[in-house]
């Protein structure tokens, strides 16, 4: 019975975010980590497969354009590119709600740090805060499920970076980062072109193809990516000279068909 | 502070200011305290054509950081005061480092924390004290200089539009003060800042006024490392398609 009303008292102060079931207050009154291995467990059901890379002149990302419930399709014009800051961009798979939370506070950091000091916030910054952000949520039983790619540049010195991050609060950083149900065969794809990545020596369009054709090889065997040929991916730059923008989608257009076409002479698709 | 201190800085505040209530006047002897603190401690800032300089006039050894991307001047009444400035920069850029990363320690935001925190130093109840040490932040990647004053009143200078000028802190002795610009003013006429005529001022005041520690450089020999740019500045658009 003691317990019992102790476990009530715990629930009224913690959010209800945080009880994802049943059984998440343990008999010592910690939060019960079960829920977050289920959570992770939803997350690689959920599907997505977003992208990011180096190329000559910044940084590309990409992703897919589904968004899914189970097994129904909810939507196949989502843009999982997001503007974080004018030099910075954020995706992530997982929970949508979770996600735009994330990417929200981001956005607020970013801003609030540019109006009270003057300047933008670093790449390193922003991953640097979004870790402990997502730390922060873990250790208090909130598991945000939002696996998250930040992407843009640090100032000084300046050069493009890519982080992956992950609920829990690690980041990493890479020449190359692909995650969501689909990011396997995505970044099967990248691999490929590991060399070209890091010496930086692909120019707008071979970067475009190849991001292109990343989405397409994790369309064709996920569940939960957008297939090519039905939505044209979403695909931005970040360079150093003009910042976050939208590649426009009639370019992206002609380097999906390119690659329908290729794919069709080679007697890869009917 | 003295009994007689205290009587005669609240009349000199009476005096322009009637109806001085209890915790006005605290305010205003806080501020007066620190004043007659830094009477003698000065920090400046001159600069004629190209060349430009830093003279540090103090009681205390003045405290020199380099931050990377900017350095810090300052200078206080005391070692101890020197010391606290000293750790809440510190803690200012510990804090910015873990919340955010090295990078985004800016001049701007030691410039907003110290500025609040001296402002509360001086405004706040729980302190007892005004912390007597003034601040000059020298940015030479966005070409600014920054003053604070104990109080937490700041000012910036592009430094680019600064001619033939010189930007004065502490040496609240209206004595020295007079002194201290009628000199720097005829080295500004004369256009001579040349090390030789700063040491010469330097010794002039630090005899005259007793003053133990003197510190004399220019900024650009603290080196600031150089942008690294590392990936290519042609926009995409403009590349072959």
């Amino acid at each position: 019975m003691r317990r019992e009303i102790f476990e009530e008292a715990l629930r009224s102060t913690i959010p209800e975010s945080a009880l994802l079931s049943e059984t998440a207050i343990k008999a010592n009154g910690r939060p019960n980590f079960e829920n977050q291995k289920e959570g992770y467990k939803t997350l690689l059901d959920s599907g997505t497969t977003i992208l990011a890379f180096h190329f000559k002149h910044g940084v590309m990302l990409a992703g897919d354009r589904q968004t899914s419930s189970w097994f129904s399709i909810m939507s196949q014009e989502t843009v999982k590119v997001s503007q974080i800051g004018l030099y910075s961009g954020f995706m992530f798979a997982g929970m949508v709600s979770d996600g735009q939370a994330v990417a929200e506070s981001l956005r607020r950091a970013d801003r609030d740090f540019r109006n009270r000091f003057g300047v933008p916030l670093s790449l390193d910054g922003m991953a640097n805060y979004l870790s402990r952000f997502l730390r922060i949520h873990y250790n208090h039983g909130i598991f945000l499920e939002a696996w998250g790619i930040i992407a843009g540049f640090n100032f000084n010195p300046l050069e493009s970076k890519i982080y992956s991050v992950e609920p829990a609060g690690s980041k990493t950083a890479s020449i190359f980062a692909t995650t969501g149900s689909g990011g396997d065969r995505a970044e099967d794809e990248l691999e490929r072109f590991r060399g070209k990545i890091k010496t930086l020596v692909l120019d707008t369009k071979e970067a475009l193809e190849l991001a292109v054709r990343a989405v397409y090889m994790a369309g064709k065997k996920d569940m939960g990516t957008s297939d090519v040929r039905l939505a044209v991916p979403s695909v931005a730059v970040i360079t150093a000279d003009r910042g976050f923008e939208f590649i426009k989608p009639d370019r992206v257009k002609e380097a999906r068909d390119r690659l329908v076409d290729q794919e069709r002479r080679d007697g890869n698709v009917a | 502070m003295s009994p007689k201190t205290v009587k005669r800085a609240v009349a000199a505040k009476k005096r322009r200011k009637s109806g001085l209530s209890g915790m006005l006047a605290e305010l205003y002897l806080k501020e007066y305290d620190a004043q007659r603190r830094l009477g003698n401690n000065t920090c400046i800032f001159i600069k004629v054509g190209d060349q430009q300089r830093f003279l540090v006039l103090s009681d205390n050894p003045p405290e020199v950081q380099n931050h990377g991307r900017f350095f810090t001047v300052f200078m206080g009444a005391s070692t101890s005061e020197i010391g606290e400035a000293t750790d809440i920069l510190g803690e200012i850029k510990g804090s910015i480092n873990d919340v955010y990363s090295p990078q985004d320690f800016h001049s701007t935001v030691a410039l907003y924390f110290l500025s609040r925190y001296l402002k509360g130093a001086v405004e706040e109840f729980w302190s007892q004290r005004a912390l007597a040490v003034e601040f000059m932040i020298f940015d030479p990647v966005f070409e600014v200089l920054h003053t604070i004053k104990f109080n937490g009143d700041y000012e910036s200078y592009a430094i680019g539009e600064v001619k033939d000028t010189f930007i004065l802190l502490g040496a609240y002795n209206p004595k020295l003060r007079r002194e201290l610009a009628k000199d720097l003013q005829a080295c500004l006429d004369n256009a001579d800042i040349s090390k030789e005529k700063m040491k010469e001022l330097r010794d002039k005041f630090c005899q005259k006024y007793n003053l133990q520690v003197s510190a004399l450089f220019e900024p650009e020999l603290i080196r600031v490392p150089a942008s690294n740019v590392k990936v290519s500045a042609v926009p995409p658009d403009k590349e072959a398609s």
